[in-house]
């Protein structure tokens, strides 16, 4: 059922509020061996939303998947969830790859996180518990968090839809970072218009957080109906797309192909030096992730003993993987070398994206790069790779949704639209044109 | 023997340097809960701190950012501390050379017997001034301090000054620093032990240790610090939640409004007035007070004037909890009880009986009198019962703290005497003791 | 290159068995020559921003009163 059906049928009582969401608590119960969720909330009335748990919803336990949380209950709300309000009902905190660290989605320190159609496989990271539970009518909404794809991944490998906001456009107070540079908060639903109606609620600057600013007033509603494709430019970086495996190849075509019948004007282009976005943040960026993550072990969380007993202890594998490369790099001896190299290659990849955007209002390619994979085949090195592209919107700070466009060898696959910073209604409108199509 | 300071002044703010939260209270924000973001930069602050770096003489820069320190230690909420790059730099007070001038946040407040960390005071702005390591011995080092303090009142920034010292003194290669000395008075027996101890080291043919030393108020000590980390390396970055701040235009505005420099006011009164240093001192509080010295002055003759001022008029402002920044005098009135006594006509006692007459009279502007000094007094006491137990046992010193303990609950707007005089009162109930 | 997994667990106080620190030495010296490709991109000369004052629209912070 569409969401916005459901959103006006519960309004206007045609549609009874109590029922869906007892069906929802079903779902929960039915599928708790996919994880989808760390902790779960009685339903008060409202639309159901979960809200991913490195999202602080005050007086509900806050782990961000990690056990060093594992007892931490959030004192205050994220402006997101404040801004939602009670209209809304949070039916549970979201499972994700531990403080959002990972691309599988299947790493909660809570129980692991199952792809909804072949349990076998990852859902997709680190936002997956929000994706399993809109993918299997646990919840209509979600709230999650997008980095460097960690709304996107999810979407496409359960087939929903999730989408990066501008960078600045939705305050992070209340998402416990990542990156502080890139990090942004993701609404997720089954549909575009479901994604639309979240941002126009959560949209805005906020006193909270600097790096929001007022962008000019959109309505993200209505607007999403008189969005055209026809005449629109759009890119096709070739290079990255000729990356991919061949059936996500195909269903990208597909969708490009439907753009085209809708009258978009299609330009595919190499753009050399896009494929290095993943080495040039899993170098640079752990340097913001490890001081974010310096505050962890501390006497505040509770712990009575040494901070490094804790944090040795506690802290997952990847986790002290980024610590140590962020303290690496951060190192007087090393910051030169390796610190500054990252830096540029972040710097390339931006003048890129920025110079490409110059001439065209959305571009276009597959979410990810293959379908999901099976639980636990991927080293750290293979499984970052997996962020080749939705990585280049991430670092270029622009808005990026991903919307489901068949299935790659039996498997969920997603399109992935990216437009210029502060287009989000045109991302969304091209989205909501074509998912009907797809 | 070679003398460092790095003094940490507490700019009298409203609220903290990222939050909106005021002393002793907390948010998500100062205690660095998961999620929580700054909020933008605190104006009185970075004013303050632009004030600060111009009367020291500094070249200062025209943008700041604020980077993150980062160290491990119980009272520092995130693990790192937030704190600009260089506001001002190459200044000098008097012939000590300032190195630097720039803004931070304090951390909480580590108690290292209980082990407990209150958080009431972090992320409360501190103006950090760094000193070459030019100073030669403790007086000097006193001394220093002495002129900053009045420096900072004369300039609207701290008053009473409220500060932390960081020192380093070497008297031989070895540079050991003596962390978080809260008074000038700790500053000269710290260093005065330190002298000491490490004269006995050299002299016994030891060689002295390059550490951190932690200064004991209680005992007049220093200690080794074995919990904090000497650790060269911060490993700075850029605090990406917070913009980098163009302080340009306020600092040209700052600058224009710029009153004489006081040290430079004081050489000239000295000089034209032939006032005593103690009445150039007294009458050089605020530019304000300085500049209705010099009407005065013009009236009657100055080293009277001065001598007046030093002697009779701060004794019976600060009576009345009266700040002379604050004083809004009849100056006629003032004038008439001048004329009176410098002829000769009235007696002193019968001129300091008139002026007190006047201020009763509430001609001169008085801080909010809804301050329940005496409540404050007694929570402060309830708080700190066993230095009240020291206090009463004789250690008179610990007044000095207690009393530091109430202004700071009262906001710093009641002067110290009074806050002293409602504590005696309040002793004088359980035990007669004088402070 | 020369990376003390000992001094990097003391910096982060991370304390680890010697097994752990073997394996996560093992995987950081992947991942660092993995990265290595950035190499090849010609360093620019344009001038050295950081990434997070890129972002923003609005460059020039504001005060809070």
């Amino acid at each position: 059922m569409r969401t916005k059906d459901i959103v006006s049928g519960i309004k206007c009582g045609l549609l009874d509020m109590h029922s869906r969401l007892e069906e929802q608590e079903i779902a929960r119960r039915r599928y708790k061996r996919h994880a989808a969720f760390i902790t779960e909330i009685r339903s008060k009335p409202g639309f159901s939303l979960a809200v991913k748990d490195n999202i602080a919803v005050k007086g509900i336990r806050f782990t961000a998947g990690s056990r060093i949380l594992e007892g931490y209950v959030a004192g205050y709300d994220a402006t997101a969830v404040e801004r939602l309000g009670r209209e809304f009902s949070i039916v549970g905190k979201a499972s994700l790859d531990p403080f959002g660290a990972g691309s599988g989605g299947d790493t909660c320190d809570f129980g692991r996180t199952l792809n909804p159609h072949d349990i076998g496989r990852v859902p997709g990271g680190s936002s997956s518990g929000c994706a399993v539970a809109i993918a299997l009518e646990m919840c209509d909404f979600a709230l999650g968090s997008d980095t460097f794809g960690s709304a996107r991944a999810p979407a496409a490998f359960c087939g929903i839809v999730g989408f990066r906001p501008t960078y600045g456009l939705v305050s992070r107070h209340g998402l416990i970072p990542l990156c502080m540079s890139l990090d942004t908060v993701a609404p997720m639903a089954r549909d575009v218009w479901g994604v639309a109606y979240l941002l126009s609620h959560i949209a805005g600057p906020d006193k909270h957080d600097t790096t929001t600013h007022a962008g000019k007033e959109t309505d993200y509603r209505s607007g999403l109906e008189r969005y055209e494709l026809k005449g629109k430019r759009v890119l096709v970086p070739q290079n990255l797309l000729e990356l991919c495996d061949s059936g996500i190849i195909e269903c990208a075509e597909k969708g490009i192909g439907v753009m085209k019948d809708m009258g978009a004007k299609i330009s595919r282009m190499r753009m050399e030096g896009l494929e290095l976005s993943t080495h040039a943040y899993y170098l640079a960026m752990f340097a913001e992730f490890s001081s974010d993550m310096q505050r962890y072990g501390s006497p505040i969380y509770g712990f009575r003993g040494p901070v490094e007993e804790a944090r040795g202890r506690l802290l997952s594998a990847e986790l002290k993987r980024r610590i140590l490369i962020g303290t690496l790099i951060t190192m007087k001896e090393h910051r030169e070398r390796w610190y500054s190299m990252g830096l540029k290659g972040i710097r390339r990849v931006r003048m890129l994206m920025e110079k490409g955007m110059e001439r065209f209002d959305l571009m276009v390619m597959p979410s990810m790069p293959a379908p999901p994979w099976k639980h636990g085949t991927l080293n750290p090195v293979d499984s970052y790779k997996t962020d080749l592209l939705t990585g280049p919107a991430s670092l270029a700070g622009m808005p990026a949704v991903s919307i489901p466009c068949g299935k790659a060898h039996g498997l969920h696959a997603g399109l992935q639209i990216i437009g210029r910073r502060f287009d989000d209604l045109g991302v969304l409108g091209a989205a909501h044109r074509l998912e009907g199509f797809l | 023997m070679k003398i460092g300071l790095e003094a940490h002044i507490y700019p009298g703010v409203p609220s903290k340097l990222f939050c909106a939260c005021a002393v002793p209270m907390m948010c998500p924000v100062c205690t660095a809960q998961p999620g929580s973001k700054p909020m933008a930069v605190n104006r009185k602050a970075v004013e303050d701190t632009i004030k600060v770096a111009l009367a020291l003489k500094c070249r200062v820069m025209e943008r700041i950012t604020f980077m993150r320190k980062q160290y491990f230690y119980p009272d520092l909420p995130a693990n790192f501390q937030r704190t600009s790059t260089p506001f001002g730099a190459d200044g000098g007070l008097k012939d000590i050379g300032i190195k630097e001038v720039h803004l931070e946040e304090d951390a909480g407040r580590l108690d290292l017997k209980t082990g407990k960390v209150d958080f009431g005071r972090a992320g409360t702005p501190l103006i950090e001034i760094v000193t070459e390591p030019c100073m030669k011995s403790p007086s000097e080092a006193t001394e220093f301090l002495k002129n900053l303090s009045d420096l900072m009142r004369y300039i609207g920034v701290s008053y009473p000054l409220r500060f932390k010292v960081d020192t380093n003194i070497s008297l031989a290669e070895a540079r050991v620093e003596v962390k978080n000395i809260g008074s000038i008075k700790g500053v000269k027996t710290a260093f005065e032990y330190e002298a000491q101890r490490q004269g006995k080291v050299i002299s016994s043919g030891g060689k002295v240790l390059g550490e951190t030393r932690h200064y004991d108020e209680d005992t007049g000590r220093t200690f080794s610090a074995r919990e904090k980390e000497t650790e060269d390396d911060y490993r700075k970055i850029p605090d990406a939640d917070l913009p980098d701040y163009d302080i340009s235009v306020a600092l040209r505005s700052i600058s224009r409004k710029i009153s004489e420099d006081l040290f430079e006011r004081r050489a000239r009164y000295m000089k034209t007035y032939t006032l005593s240093r103690e009445a150039c001192i007294a009458v050089t509080p605020t530019p304000g007070f300085a500049e209705l010295f010099e009407r005065l002055a013009a009236k009657f003759p100055p080293a009277f004037v001065g001598e007046w001022i030093r002697s009779d008029l701060i004794g019976e402002l600060s009576y009345r909890g009266i700040f002379p920044e604050d004083a809004k005098p009849d100056e006629g009135r003032l004038e008439s009880l001048l004329g009176k006594y410098a002829s000769g006509g009235i007696s002193k006692l019968r001129a300091r009986i008139m002026l007190r007459e006047l201020l009763d009279k509430g001609s001169w502007k008085e801080r909010p009198a809804d301050v329940d000094v005496s409540k404050a007094v007694r929570e402060v006491m309830e708080r700190h019962k066993d230095a009240v137990q020291k206090l009463k046992r004789g250690k008179k010193v610990i007044a000095d703290f207690l009393v530091g303990e109430v202004s700071q609950a009262l906001g710093f707007q009641i002067h110290p005497q009074k806050i002293r005089e409602e504590m005696e009162k309040v002793l004088e109930k359980t035990v007669q003791i004088k402070i | 290159m020369e990376m003390h997994i000992e001094k990097l667990c003391s910096l982060a106080k991370l304390q680890i068995g010697r097994e752990e620190k073997e394996a996560l030495g093992k995987d950081i010296a992947e991942i660092l020559e993995w990265v290595k490709a950035l190499e090849r991109i010609p360093d620019s000369s344009v001038a050295r921003r950081r990434v997070s004052e890129e972002l923003r629209a609005d460059k020039a912070g504001k005060w809070r009163d």
